[in-house]
């Protein structure tokens, strides 16, 4: 490394500032070799229509190409299949949100090679059927990623029913890892991880028996998508979600779910209409006692019926303070509460009134006019609230970073305070959308894990991903950077 | 004329005090619960993360230039960041060219304004983007492109 930095030393002096400058800055557009993260690019994902149908050309005629399908059970659950050409290595492919907001975002496949899983089935195809499942992959690149229909286990039976392979299901309704995995393991050929760690592979010994994988192969843990670990793949996942959150909601909430049914409306806007080719989605929830005990894309008799917009859901599930953007969002309408009794509508009704009354009177703290900081509190921890210009910042004096939130509390991204100053004194007139990131520098990435653990690893695949979309198109990588021979920095992805 | 009183006054004893006085209660309730509906409550700082932003900024981030606000908007690129230390302002600019040149439907001008750690302002620039886009391709050399940087 010393040789490294004296060498380029040596040839920043000689050449100069400013000419060294610009080669190490265009340097990033240069063609780069087919690598990004250590891992050679994949033309499914990363190749435009030439590369692919190249590589599909390429792949021989005959042979044993190989199609498994694997279910995760493990914590937040996933399902994702591995697929393999006559001779290659399995690669894993999983679907999975690219944002914060899991009932309505962007979609991203992700690299599943390592994932962990708890049962497997594969199955020999031909190559038309090897490469259905691959066009399948590449239409999936770009789909919307909702929790309550095109999730994680919806891109595995896309991949059996383009197939035709006679794989398993995700179960009836919304399709779940749970219910994928019960399905795998009814059947004969069937595989049970029996490894300790779970990511492993099981292998076949000479006998023919499945066996867990010998150390040597063990290929896990290096590359596992945080993605894959962190999002909600599953109405499962948000049961257990809402359940461990139980804690925190407020009494008033407690007695008005408890032992009931729930319907929630998931209201689209209308940009997301046109794309999900429907008005909204549903999601039916049980509780006992205040426990979620299901959840499915409805009910059989509801008690309350709740209307809400998505971007509205996705705020209270964010915001470190529920209760504000909740109270905030019933007073603008853009969640309603309509009960099955007409007494307890009544009742509702003169809540919510009393409600939209408390907000105008009171609005929300954290609607603070321009130029204005105050120390404030959030669960007992100390936050400082500012708003230097057109951005509200929330910031943790711990962190270097400060979060971006609207006037109910809700993230919007991140910044950082030298960023906010930056705005102030720029003469240039900035927009309202400058400055504001999902995921600023990997210190954030690493920091910014919110209470529900979505973001980040998202965040952290997608940029991955967008990484070696760019190298494979032979343009500027945003995310690889070599600083002058003395490094190479990999912005996001690590 | 006695009959006629006699009706009106039984008219008056039809609607009780108490009723009119829970009516009119009633009515108040009803305007009010319409004059509040009516009210907006107030939302400000929503705002919608351009992806473009962070891809600019990933460059710069990735080389610990944390300070800098992005703003891709239809008309420019607008970078305004604070240099650290180690790197010159020359430098930030050329990263700033390279990856707002790469960006998905990118506007036609950078400009890019460089502060030093004290927030005094070092420079500020732009250029076309398709410039960098030919220098990219080799279709000009670095002599055009340094001479089509325009210094404001």
């Amino acid at each position: 490394m010393q040789q490294f930095i004296n060498m380029f030393e040596v040839f920043y002096l000689r050449l100069g500032k400013t000419t060294v400058s610009i080669l190490i800055a265009f340097l990033m557009v240069l063609p780069a070799p087919a690598m990004a993260g250590g891992k050679y690019l994949d033309p499914v994902l990363d190749g435009n229509d030439e590369e692919f149908n190249n590589y599909v050309n390429n792949l021989p005629q005959s042979g044993e190409y190989e199609i498994c399908i694997y279910a995760d059970t493990e914590g937040i659950g996933h399902g994702f299949i591995k697929i393999r050409p006559p001779g290659g290595e399995f690669k894993g492919y999983g679907f999975g949100p690219n944002g914060w907001n899991p009932f309505y975002t962007d979609g991203i496949i992700v690299d599943d090679t390592d994932h962990v899983w708890n049962s497997k089935i594969c199955y020999f195809v031909n190559k038309d059927t090897y490469v259905k499942a691959l066009q399948t992959i590449r239409e999936w690149r770009n789909k919307t990623y909702t929790l309550q229909q095109t999730n994680c286990v919806a891109f595995v039976n896309a991949v059996v029913n383009a197939t035709g392979i006679p794989a398993p299901s995700g179960g009836l309704g919304i399709p779940r890892p749970g219910a994928l995995d019960e399905n795998i393991r009814l059947r004969n050929n069937s595989v049970k991880n029996t490894n300790t760690d779970k990511s492993k592979e099981m292998v076949k010994d000479s006998s023919g028996k499945w066996v867990p994988e010998p150390p040597e192969n063990d290929s896990s843990q290096a590359n596992q998508t945080a993605l894959s670990k962190n999002s909600l793949c599953s109405p499962d996942d948000l049961q257990e979600t809402i359940n461990q959150q139980v804690g925190a909601i407020p009494a008033e909430i407690k007695s008005m779910i408890e032992n009931k049914q729930v319907l929630l409306t998931i209201e689209y806007d209308q940009a997301q209409q046109q794309v999900a080719g429907r008005r909204s989605d549903t999601l039916g929830i049980v509780f006992q006692g205040t426990q979620v005990t299901k959840i499915d894309q409805t009910v059989d008799n509801p008690d309350i019926m709740v209307y809400a917009k998505v971007r509205t859901i996705s705020d209270i599930f964010m915001t470190k303070d529920p209760m504000v953007t909740y109270r905030m969002g019933l007073a603008r309408g853009d969640i309603r509460i309509v009960h099955s009794s007409t007494a307890q509508n009544i009742l509702i009704s003169g809540a919510g009134l009393l409600n939209k009354v408390g907000a105008l009177i009171s609005p929300s703290q954290y609607l603070i006019k321009t130029g204005e900081q105050r120390d404030i509190e959030i669960g007992r921890k100390p936050y400082v609230l500012s708003r230097p210009g057109n951005i509200i910042l929330l910031q943790d004096k711990t962190q270097p970073y400060a979060t971006v939130i609207n006037s109910d509390g809700a993230p919007q991204g991140y910044t950082t305070p030298g960023t906010a100053q930056v705005i102030k004194i720029s003469s240039k007139g900035h927009s309202p959308n400058s400055g504001v990131y999902m995921n600023p520098i990997p210190a954030i990435q690493r920091l910014a894990l919110n209470r529900f653990s979505i973001p980040y690893g998202n965040l952290v695949a997608r940029q991955a991903s967008q990484a070696t979309q760019y190298t494979m198109q032979g343009r500027a990588s945003n995310a690889k950077l070599i600083l002058g021979g003395v490094g190479f920095a990999y912005g996001y992805g690590r | 004329m006695t009959a006629e009183t006699n009706t009106q006054a039984g008219g008056k004893k039809g609607i009780p005090k108490w009723a009119k006085i829970l009516a009119g209660f009633f009515a108040i309730i009803l305007l009010a619960f319409i004059v509040v509906s009516l009210i907006p409550v107030p939302l400000e700082g929503n705002i919608n993360v351009d992806p473009r932003n962070e891809q600019i900024y990933s460059a710069l981030a990735a080389n610990n230039i944390t300070d800098a606000a992005i703003d891709v908007t239809t008309d420019r690129v607008l970078v305004s960041a604070t240099v650290p230390g180690d790197i010159d302002a020359t430098k930030v600019k050329y990263i700033v060219f390279g990856a707002a040149s790469q960006i998905r439907n990118p506007p036609p001008i950078i400009i890019v304004e460089v502060f030093d750690q004290d927030r005094k302002l070092i420079e500020t620039s732009n250029i076309g983007i398709s410039t960098v886009q030919k220098y990219l391709t080799g279709d000009i050399g670095l002599d055009e492109l340094e001479k089509s940087i325009k210094r404001v």
